[in-house]
């Protein structure tokens, strides 16, 4: 794993945004840096939903947050509408931000406390002088009825309803896109449903352009029409979400799948489990970064990094032994 | 509900500290029977001086006599001047009240700038020299700063007296002129309190997802920092300024010395000195009142801040 490359990245004219090479580094105390993200390309066409999965720490929160530039990448393209995003600042960048809209995992924390749901929704189109006030309706369209819950506080809602009005405030500024960061994990799994039924219906109704971000695979098959998987910063595999989830060609997506309770796919253990934690972002592996992790690894994933390479319509892997029978190692280049 | 409690929690707080006060002063050695009469007096006549005064019953009883006439807003007469106290109070009450209003009003209205300027560049120089300035402040001792400011503007520059009190009633130009250097001497200790304080709690609040969102909402910096930052942040500062009154009204016995100002904090320390025991008593439940009041008030005012503590 620990792909690069952008071989799968399609037209430009194509698509809506269009990453490049996108790294986000931190810094990790006594002069050295966390790369975060290292070198992640993908795109997303108009009324798409990409799914990023990985788990806890493999920067899909950094690459959302850099796509907003909240904060930039230290690196990299990001193109909206073939606007260049990383090149804005200051009031260009706060006049480009209305079209692209968040949504956090913490639906109380993401909420002021001091508002009530009129204002929390409704600041957004008055500070950009929106017309027609559209409060009403957004409450509705989220599942909350507007006479009795604009006029309350955050903290009288449940997490599932703080979750809604989240939704609410994103959608009433008629974004190009809406960056959901793990916005069920803190959920009932109950209220997940509900939460992701309504995405899915917001998404029909609104032609919503959606990057969904969870650490959970079985969150994201569903809502998403293509999945990117990513490991310790960067991409595993990209493929769309039914083929990702019938034909997992990474071991780490494979070792996903299985971690998924009635997952349907039956692999033999000895295949897909791995153990221990990620290795340090600050000090990755060389070479291909799952492969300290990884139940396939040989030499040549400790020496070379692999690329990203297409293995069927529209699959892209970066594994030099993948899962797949019928894919063969790529070719080693002569050195 | 609150404000019930809150009543008995003042007449608990008035008894208590009004009672230790009586008897910590009648602890001291002298009375006020030889400030009136001086050293040569006679044992006869200090003895008839003392009956006359009331002076000779137990400390309990003429703390209780005190206390029975308090409640009909009665502060006794002074030993010495043989004046009302309560009138006394009365006509010195709005010096220091005016001294600490002014002092709050310096303090923060240089501290929440200067705490929003540090929290927005957090680290930077801007941050770290006001950091220092803090500091610098903090461990100035305010007779210090206090004779310090008197030098500057009094005596070097001349444009602001050293010394003296101008009535708010009299004319307003020399009242305040009359009260900026007692008023930034007092409030500078606060104002290097407040602006920490909020400096911290602003970069907290900073990091809230809410904030991020807000940011990715395309709000301008100026609207996050004052609509959506600064009240949640505000909560240790408001804590500060009412736990803080009591290290304030302190203060003010030392300004109103320094800069010869006809307030309360003067009253009490004369008064100390010549065992004028009521005059102080009435001084020391002026205070125990506002302090308390102060402190409802900065309940009241956090409701307003965070809604969520109305449930408390």
């Amino acid at each position: 794993m620990a792909g690069s490359g952008k071989s799968h990245l399609r037209p430009r004219d194509e698509v809506l945004l269009r990453v490049e090479d996108l790294v986000v580094e931190f810094p990790a105390g006594r002069g050295r840096t966390v790369r975060a993200v290292s070198g992640v390309s993908f795109d997303l066409a108009r009324g798409e939903t990409l799914g990023i999965v990985g788990e806890s720490g493999c920067g899909k929160s950094s690459a959302a947050r850099a796509l907003v530039q909240l904060p930039p990448p230290r690196s990299g393209s990001v193109r909206l509408d073939g606007q260049e995003l990383t090149a804005l600042r200051g009031e260009a960048l706060r006049r480009t931000r209305r079209q692209l809209q968040m949504i956090f995992q913490d639906p109380i924390s993401s909420l002021n406390p001091r508002r009530r749901v009129r204002e929390i929704v409704g600041e957004g189109p008055r500070v950009w002088n929106l017309p027609g006030d559209r409060v009403d309706e957004v409450l509705e369209a989220v599942g909350l009825d507007p006479a009795t819950a604009a006029v309350r506080r955050p903290h009288e809602f449940s997490g599932g309803q703080c979750q809604r009005i989240s939704i609410a405030r994103a959608l009433i500024l008629d974004p190009e896109v809406v960056i959901c960061d793990e916005p069920v994990s803190a959920l009932d799994v109950s209220v997940q449903a509900q939460i992701l039924g309504l995405l899915e219906d917001l998404k029909a109704r609104y032609r919503l352009t959606l990057v969904f971000i969870a650490h959970d695979l079985a969150v994201v098959k569903n809502v998403s029409d293509r999945i990117m998987v990513m490991y310790l910063g960067k991409v595993c595999e990209l493929a769309p979400s039914a083929d990702l989830i019938s034909r997992p060609a990474h071991p780490y997506t494979r070792a996903l799948i299985a971690s998924i309770p009635d997952g349907g796919l039956d692999l033999p253990p000895s295949d897909t489990l791995i153990s221990g934690e990620p290795p340090s972002p600050v000090d990755p592996p060389s070479g291909c970064r799952f492969r300290t992790r990884c139940p396939r690894a040989r030499e040549r994933c400790a020496a070379e990094e692999p690329q990203i390479r297409q293995v069927g319509a529209d699959h892209w892997l970066a594994c030099h032994y993948p899962a797949l029978p019928d894919v063969e190692p790529p070719v080693q280049p002569a050195i | 509900m609150i404000i019930l409690h809150r009543l008995v929690r003042l007449v608990v707080v008035l008894l208590v500290v009004t009672f230790l006060s009586y008897a910590l002063l009648n602890l001291l050695p002298g009375d006020p029977v030889t400030q009136i009469l001086g050293m040569s007096a006679t044992e006869e006549s200090r003895e008839q001086l003392r009956r006359e005064l009331g002076l000779d019953q137990p400390l309990f009883v003429r703390y209780l006599d005190w206390l029975g006439g308090l409640l009909t807003g009665d502060f006794g007469e002074s030993y010495i001047t043989r004046m009302s106290v309560g009138a006394e109070l009365a006509e010195r009450l709005p010096v220091t009240l005016e001294l600490l209003i002014a002092a709050e009003i310096v303090a923060l209205g240089l501290a929440v700038p200067l705490g929003v300027a540090a929290a927005r560049r957090a680290g930077r120089a801007l941050d770290q020299a006001l950091t220092a300035l803090s500091f610098a402040l903090l461990s100035t001792p305010v007779f210090v700063l206090g004779v310090l400011l008197i030098l500057i503007f009094a005596v070097t520059w001349n444009v602001l007296p050293a010394t003296g009190w101008t009535s708010l009633s009299v004319d307003l130009g020399w009242n305040l002129t009359s009260v900026i250097l007692p008023a930034i001497t007092l409030g500078c200790g606060q104002l290097a309190v407040y602006a920490r304080l909020l400096r911290t709690d602003l970069i907290a609040t900073l990091q809230e997802d809410y904030i991020i969102l807000a940011r990715a909402r395309g709000l301008s910096p100026r609207r996050i920092m004052w609509r959506h930052a600064l009240r949640p942040s505000a909560i240790s500062l408001i804590t500060a300024i009412g736990l803080n009154m009591g290290a304030l009204i302190g203060g003010t016995v030392i300004i109103e010395t320094l800069f010869g100002l006809p307030g309360i904090g003067r009253l009490i320390v004369d008064s100390i000195f010549s065992r004028d025991y009521l005059t102080v008593q009435g001084g020391v439940v002026l205070i125990s009142v506002g302090y308390v009041l102060v402190n409802f008030a900065v309940d009241v005012v956090y409701a307003a801040v965070d809604p969520r503590i109305r449930r408390a």
